[in-house]
């Protein structure tokens, strides 16, 4: 068979295959626009929260306001009694409650050092967080002011307030935004896992008809590897286009690499992806058991891939398992070098690993092509 | 109708030989959950992040830059590397060999004896903004112990010898954080509780379609769907259920029972909302499978539907800041209003009043066994173009 038919004939299966069509084009399309709804606003902003004001000076009015003055945080019920508080607090979900105690105003004028209690749910990490970056910038904007009004009832100059500061300046993703944070990373695994079911869709159903004959029993395994690696390698590099330019642009997510740089990284990743798809195709009985075991490691491994949790707080054995799956090294190369900026040569152990489980998977599905022509030559 | 209950226990008794034959199904069912589950809970059992990297690059090497340096050494969430150049620190951070990097400038004792203000600058990596989010609020408390420590050495040096009262001079007002629901602000353990119905969900919804694809295979959809479809589903969604069922009250009752992780809530009400979960779980998958005709379409289908639902449920990012389009998706979704109650329940103790908004929706889902049903009965009064095998 010639090389044109073959390629005919792979890109006629691809494409008349609805359950193919579905995961990788209509899959794709659909997560780029999903997947970041939840995450559109970027950073939590105007946080809901109820105010026990025990103390009813102005200064507490004062701080009332500081706090209202922050992005981060919304005061939406004020209450005069902590028990009224909690009331607002739970039964309209609110994010947290702060107390302003009795006598603020006194304590502090006394130097008594009156204590502001914020309670909140820690669960959400982002918006435990967020109040606390909120009320901290507020409290220490009251503390700057007392401090002042203090030493000029005291007739000292401003000066002697200065102390060494600490200026927290975020790197690669400087407002904080939650979109930069999970996309470069969630959409390399969406990449990868509908390649995985798109390519092991596509072998698991010709082994299915294998009774039947086909294209793919008249040519050698290895021309079959290659051809649909090709095949899927082209239609991949315009999706994966997609991906890194116009949606993580859409997003406003940084890109620094350079589009050769990206492509080192990328050519092993989807090389693998792909071996590995057909792979699962040829052991897996079923082919939409494919699916299935794609779908059911997509937690797992995005949690071990090292963005979401850091690498130093997983247990290591699960950190050296998931690195026999393409995504993991995919994920961490291409973090650094589109994210970071880092350059080629800080990533050459990360395209190394890639190649050789490319390679790893590649001879992989060759031998369970092979073994499948064999078993029906001898049937 | 001439039904006989003898003839659904039948139906019920195909349906479990079923599973029990289906090596995947049974998998799916049986040990596959709770290895996930297993596997979920160890890659966050840590909780929480301790020794995370940092650089530090000291420029000043005097008694005042080293004690600050010891006091952002001393926060269990970090752990300080030495650099003497910027080039190789930075280049570290660009690798992310370090999470973050300190620089302390030259002449920072000189400068706080002057008052001119020395500022200590630090680059965080925020594209691990968990990571980023803890190292800096580490940071601000040991730099904000590290001055008031000063301030308070030198008020009581200088002016006002009684220790009260030179902490109130250096720090007039104390901010206090209590965490609520979860106290130890274990934050692993909650993303734990989440992902763990997340994974569930998406078995659930997997199960129904494969099952319906094993009986395409044994018989032919089409035919089995030809008479009583409904008493056939029911007896096939009903093992599942239970089985299902079983599952969630064993992550449950595994993570608020034997973990102890607080569970301040009705038991009852959890116990009841596991199985609201999974019959509208399996309804959908049910669905799914009725619509797209094929196992393969269907489970694609599914995956569409399901994969993504973490991002949804709101334990990562609130859901009082998603979109409009985000909260209809999320509120089709059974497992965003089941980590409602749980949440609720669990850190609040909250009433089944107070739920009453999730529980209401979930039990909404009944709808969609109107619609499976529908499917079915258009199913089943096509002719069956398969052929049936014996």
């Amino acid at each position: 068979m010639s090389w044109a038919k073959l390629f005919q004939h792979e890109l006629h299966t691809i494409f008349t295959n609805p359950a193919v069509v579905l995961t990788v084009f209509v899959g794709i399309v659909f997560y780029s626009f999903l997947y970041p709804q939840p995450y559109a606003q970027q950073v939590p902003r105007n946080l809901a929260l109820v105010v026990a004001n025990l103390d009813n000076s102005q200064m507490s009015r004062e701080l009332e306001r500081m706090v209202e003055a922050t992005p981060q945080i919304k005061i939406v019920k004020r209450t005069t009694s902590i028990e009224q508080a909690k009331e607002h607090y739970l039964n309209e979900r609110l994010a947290g409650i702060l107390v302003i105690p009795e006598n603020f105003y006194r304590d502090i004028m006394l130097g008594k050092r009156p204590t502001l209690s914020y309670s909140g749910d820690a669960s959400y990490f982002l918006v435990y967080g967020t109040i606390f970056e909120g009320l901290s910038k507020a409290g220490g904007t009251l503390t700057a002011c007392v401090k002042i009004r203090k030493m000029m009832l005291a007739g000292k100059p401003k000066e002697e307030l200065v102390s060494v500061a600490l200026n927290v300046r975020p790197v690669f993703n400087s407002t904080g935004g939650y979109l930069s944070y999970v996309l470069p990373g969630v959409f390399v695994l969406i990449l990868h896992h509908t390649l995985i079911i798109g390519a092991g869709l596509v072998t698991g159903v010709q082994k299915e008809q294998e009774g039947e004959g086909g294209y793919w029993q008249e040519v050698s395994a290895a021309k079959i590897l290659l051809v649909r690696g090709v095949v899927f390698s082209l239609i991949y590099l315009l999706l994966s286009c997609y991906y890194f330019g116009f949606s993580l642009s859409c997003y406003e997510v940084p890109r620094l690499a350079s589009i050769p740089n990206l492509f080192m990284i990328w050519l092993p990743f989807v090389a693998g992806a792909i071996f590995f798809g057909i792979l699962l195709g040829r052991i897996l009985p079923r082919s939409e058991l494919v699916t299935l075991v794609v779908i059911l490691s997509s937690l797992p491994l995005i949690f071990t891939s090292g963005f979401i949790w850091p690498i130093e707080a997983l247990p290591v054995w699960f950190v050296a398992a998931v690195q026999w799956v393409p995504v993991s090294p995919a994920i961490h190369g291409f973090l650094l070098i589109n994210q970071f900026g880092a350059e080629l040569s800080d990533v050459l152990s990360v395209i190394i690993h890639q190649w050789l489980l490319a390679l790893f998977f590649g001879l992989g599905a060759w031998v369970f092509l092979q073994r499948g022509r064999e078993s029906r030559n001898t049937r | 109708m001439k039904e006989t209950p003898h003839k659904f226990f039948s139906y019920l008794r195909e349906e479990c030989k079923l599973i029990y034959w289906d090596k995947w199904l049974l998998s799916l069912v049986s040990w596959l959950p709770v290895l996930l589950f297993y596997l979920l809970w160890s890659i966050i059992s840590d909780g929480v992040c301790r020794n995370l990297p940092v650089g530090i690059i000291d420029y000043d090497q005097s008694t005042l830059s080293r004690q600050f340096a010891r006091n952002y050494e001393a926060t269990p969430a970090i752990a300080l590397e030495s650099y003497t150049d910027e080039l190789s620190a930075f280049a570290d951070l660009r690798r992310s060999k370090i999470y973050g990097l300190v620089i302390i400038p030259k002449k920072l004792a000189e400068d706080t004896v002057k008052q001119l203000q020395p500022t200590i600058t630090a680059h965080v990596n925020y594209e691990y903004l968990l990571v980023g989010k803890q190292i800096n609020s580490a940071l601000q408390a040991a730099h904000a112990t590290t001055t008031v420590r000063l301030d308070v050495g030198r008020n009581l040096m200088s002016k006002q010898p009684v220790f009260q009262a030179a902490l109130a001079g250096a720090s007039p007002i104390g901010v206090q954080f209590n965490a609520l629901g979860n106290k130890n602000s274990d934050y692993g353990q909650f993303l734990v509780t989440a992902m763990i119905p997340a994974v569930w969900q998406i078995m659930v919804v997997m199960s129904a379609v494969l099952s319906f694809a094993a009986t395409n295979r044994n018989v032919g959809i089409k035919h089995w769907l030809q008479s009583r479809p409904k008493k056939k589903i029911m007896a096939k969604l009903l093992p599942l259920s239970f089985l299902f069922w079983l599952q969630g009250l064993l992550f449950f009752w595994t993570m608020f029972g034997v973990l102890d992780w607080p569970m301040h809530g009705s038991w009852l009400i959890m116990v009841v909302t596991l199985m609201l979960t999974v019959v509208a779980c399996l309804g959908a998958g049910s669905f799914f499978y009725l619509l797209a005709g094929d196992a393969t379409r269907a489970l694609s289908l599914s995956a569409a539907y399901t994969a993504p639902s973490f991002a949804f449920m709101g334990v990562t990012f609130p859901v009082s800041d998603m979109n409009m389009f985000a909260r209809i998706w999320r509120s089709l979704l059974p497992v965003s209003h089941y980590s409602e109650i749980q949440i609720a329940v669990a850190n609040y103790s909250a009433t089944l009043v107070q739920v009453k908004k999730p529980f209401v929706a979930l039990l909404l889902f009944v709808v969609v066994y109107v619609f499976l049903f529908a499917l079915a009965s258009v199913h089943g009064s096509t002719k069956s173009n398969k052929q049936v095998k014996a």
